[in-house]
């Protein structure tokens, strides 16, 4: 049966609305900036956080148990977790592109693959006990110093994202969280010498899923400011 | 409705004008899209009474985001990708209104057939909302839009193999949907 209600049409295949909101569109149209290369977004992202990670870590000591752990495993850990935390971010810098989603979305998953290889190596194959869990009388927690230096990262990336168009703005943030809370993870891997399984699982490991979903909700706020543009500046 | 490699290529051609702000290609571009676009809103939009706004909130999406078209891109996926999301966004906003309205005491008479094919639109279309977008996609794109394997494949940036094996799973999905509806009911 013929539906009696169809949108009025001026012309065929165009509804009335057409006209209106073309003229809407076309008022006070002015050039944009296009987005960077993914490539250049992403080394602009890198190279601070790189210079942030080295300036943090000539002003802290590095650990102090180095001869005790396996020199290749203890590499191997700290690549995976910076390698996870670059791959992510060039993931959601792509996804954050409309149409790039399906070229960003195997990134951040194997960077979550390497967040887990880094744990597993830790439990598996570097010394840990289940006592001496450490205290911070004078220093900041670990979990303190991942968060200020994940959410410095964060910033950035987002500033980043921000100017293409995310279209899923929650997870997105989710996403570029778990690539600033890796580097914050790396700092504090490098910096703090503790064994202790719950300190590690708790103060290093865990903040990175648990800061990534509360910047998630952030991100859902602030990184779909494009979806709120008025249509003529 | 469907738009040759050509075509395509020249509307890429014309978006980048478009970001220099180039008010008259902007305008041929949208008379030129339009339609494509319209039928794409129209055989989503199961609610007729919606289409128009449907597709209005599609065309400002498109607007606000023409930053973010990369020339060195295809252009059709990063259309498509827009327009679909600006259309669940759309009927998300219009299920949150619905879902506010106060019902009316007294409704207006309306020919008993057409409101059971409303009724029926509307039940597929949640039904269609409730499949993950990897599968509702290449559902919507070749049972509803009638587009063949290798227009839906291109426009969403896969493989024909992989187009076919999600859209088998996705009407495997939305059988038990409906299914489970009825019983339900």
């Amino acid at each position: 049966m013929k539906r009696k209600n169809q949108g009025t049409k001026t012309k065929k295949g165009f509804p009335a609305a057409h006209e209106g909101a073309v003229e809407r569109m076309i008022h006070g149209l002015r050039p944009v900036k296009t987005p960077m290369p993914i490539w250049a977004q992403w080394l602009c992202w890198v190279a601070p956080v790189l210079a942030l990670t080295v300036f943090l870590l000539s002003r802290v000591s590095l650990r102090d148990d180095m001869p005790s752990l396996s020199p290749v495993i203890y590499n191997l850990l700290v690549l995976f977790i910076f390698m996870g935390a670059a791959l992510a971010a060039w993931g959601v810098l792509e996804s954050s592109i409309p149409a790039g989603e399906a070229k960003g979305k195997w990134k951040t998953r194997v960077a979550i693959v390497l967040y887990g290889l880094a744990f597993l190596l830790f439990v598996l194959f570097l010394p840990w006990d289940m006592e001496n869990y450490p205290h911070h009388p004078l220093y900041l927690s670990c979990f303190v110093v991942s968060l200020v230096v994940g959410l410095v990262a964060w910033a950035g990336l987002g500033l980043l994202i921000r100017h293409n168009a995310p279209l899923n703005s929650g997870r997105t943030g989710i996403w570029a969280g778990v690539s600033a809370f890796l580097v914050g993870l790396g700092v504090v891997t490098l910096h703090c010498g503790s064994h202790n399984l719950a300190h590690v699982c708790l103060e290093h490991f865990l903040p990175v899923l648990v800061y990534s979903l509360l910047v998630g909700w952030l991100g859902s706020r602030w990184l779909c400011a494009w979806k709120r543009k008025p249509l003529s500046k | 409705m469907k738009a040759s490699q050509s075509q395509w290529q020249s509307w890429a051609q014309m978006m980048r004008r478009v970001q220099e702000g180039d008010e008259d290609t902007y305008r041929t571009l949208l008379n030129e899209v339009g339609p494509l676009l319209y039928s794409y809103v129209r055989r989503r939009v199961f609610n007729k009474s919606q289409v128009d706004d449907v597709y209005q909130e599609v065309l400002f999406t498109l607007h606000r985001a023409r930053h973010s078209y990369m020339a060195d891109r295809p252009f059709a996926p990063w259309l498509f990708t827009l327009a679909h999301n600006a259309f669940l966004d759309a009927i998300g906003k219009n299920r949150k209104f619905a879902e506010r309205e106060v019902p009316v005491e007294f409704l207006p008479e309306t020919a008993p057939d057409e409101e059971k094919d409303e009724s029926l639109g509307d039940e597929l279309q949640q039904a269609l909302l409730r499949l993950p977008e990897s599968l509702r996609r290449p559902v919507v794109m070749m049972k509803i839009d009638g587009l063949t394997v290798e227009e839906s494949a291109k426009r969403l940036g896969i493989s024909e193999t992989a187009l076919k094996v999600r859209a088998h799973r996705g009407y495997v999905r939305l059988k038990k949907i409906l299914l489970e509806k009825r019983a339900k009911a």
